[in-house]
């Protein structure tokens, strides 16, 4: 019923039961797509950077795959006040004096409509 | 009991007949998973592979999935090529394993690896023909630990077969 070589088998089994769990949390392919009048902008989502729309007057910063408007030039500052914004969130940032945009998207190459073979 | 056996066609046929009466008696038997039946058939090839007669368990794999599906009527539809795909691969995992690591494997550890072989394949082209965008998950693992139970339970079913005084023996041609 048991034998040496078993081990070998159940090891490589319960290796590869076990895999999923063991695997790190891959980056998923979100991108932060940022509208601006008529503009759109993709950033990773991995990168931590601050910038700064000129034409909107908008700080947008960008970290630990979260984004959030920083800074803004408008009254209420609603969109200030959202804070963070997480990637498994489904929402958007909107400033509307500002007219900005920002929402997490999958990246354009894996929106595939249909395949046909 | 001594089968003696002057082709290979002989003993093709008839443990081919006897792996698709298991396999479709095998319906009756409920165990309390859902999804899970025990690959009673499995304990033939397996009862080859042992014997090292690959060839003829070769065959005999692949006539089962043949006949059971033409009786169970479900010949040349989908879940005949996945059980068809399912067969051909466990049938390639036990044997490799079994040419590898040879007479230190026991029947049963012959038996898991090749039910998970089988549920594998067939979760494989599930993907393939349903949902391209699944990765390799936690899907897979619920798979290999719902196929260990039954896998065991033909390996133990397997090793009684094996125990028996059987002996394939090839008649010299004249």
């Amino acid at each position: 019923m048991f034998k040496f070589g078993d081990l070998i088998i159940y090891a490589a089994v319960i290796s590869a039961a076990l895999f999923p769990f063991l695997k790190e949390k891959e980056a998923e392919n979100n991108k932060i797509q940022v509208i601006y009048d008529k503009h759109t902008e993709y950033f990773d989502a991995g990168k931590d950077t601050v910038f700064f729309i000129q034409a909107n007057k908008v700080e947008i910063e960008i970290k630990d795959r979260k984004v959030r408007i920083k800074d803004s030039d408008c009254r209420d500052k609603y969109c200030v006040k959202h804070g963070w914004l997480k990637e498994d969130q489904n929402g958007k940032i909107i400033c509307m004096p500002n007219k900005v945009i920002i929402e997490f998207v999958k990246r354009e190459d894996d929106i595939i409509d249909a395949v046909t073979e | 009991m001594k089968i003696e056996y002057g082709t290979r066609v002989y003993i093709i046929a008839v443990f081919s007949a006897l792996a698709s009466l298991l396999q479709l008696l095998e319906i009756f038997i409920i165990l309390p998973i859902p999804f899970v039946k025990i690959g009673l058939a499995n304990a033939i090839v397996l009862f080859f592979i042992v014997r090292k007669q690959y060839l003829i368990a070769f065959a005999v794999n692949i006539f089962r999935v043949f006949i059971g599906g033409f009786f169970s009527a479900k010949l040349f539809s989908l879940p005949f090529i996945f059980s068809l795909s399912g067969a051909t691969l466990s049938y390639f995992v036990m044997v490799i394993l079994f040419i590898i690591l040879g007479r230190f494997v026991s029947l049963v550890a012959l038996s898991v690896s090749g039910a998970i072989a089988f549920n594998i394949a067939q979760y494989f082209l599930f993907v393939y023909f349903f949902d391209r965008s699944v990765d390799y998950n936690i899907t897979v693992s619920v798979i290999i630990l719902l196929s260990v139970i039954p896998g065991v339970l033909t390996g133990i079913i397997a090793e009684i077969l094996n125990r028996q005084d059987i002996e394939l023996i090839k008649k010299p041609r004249i």
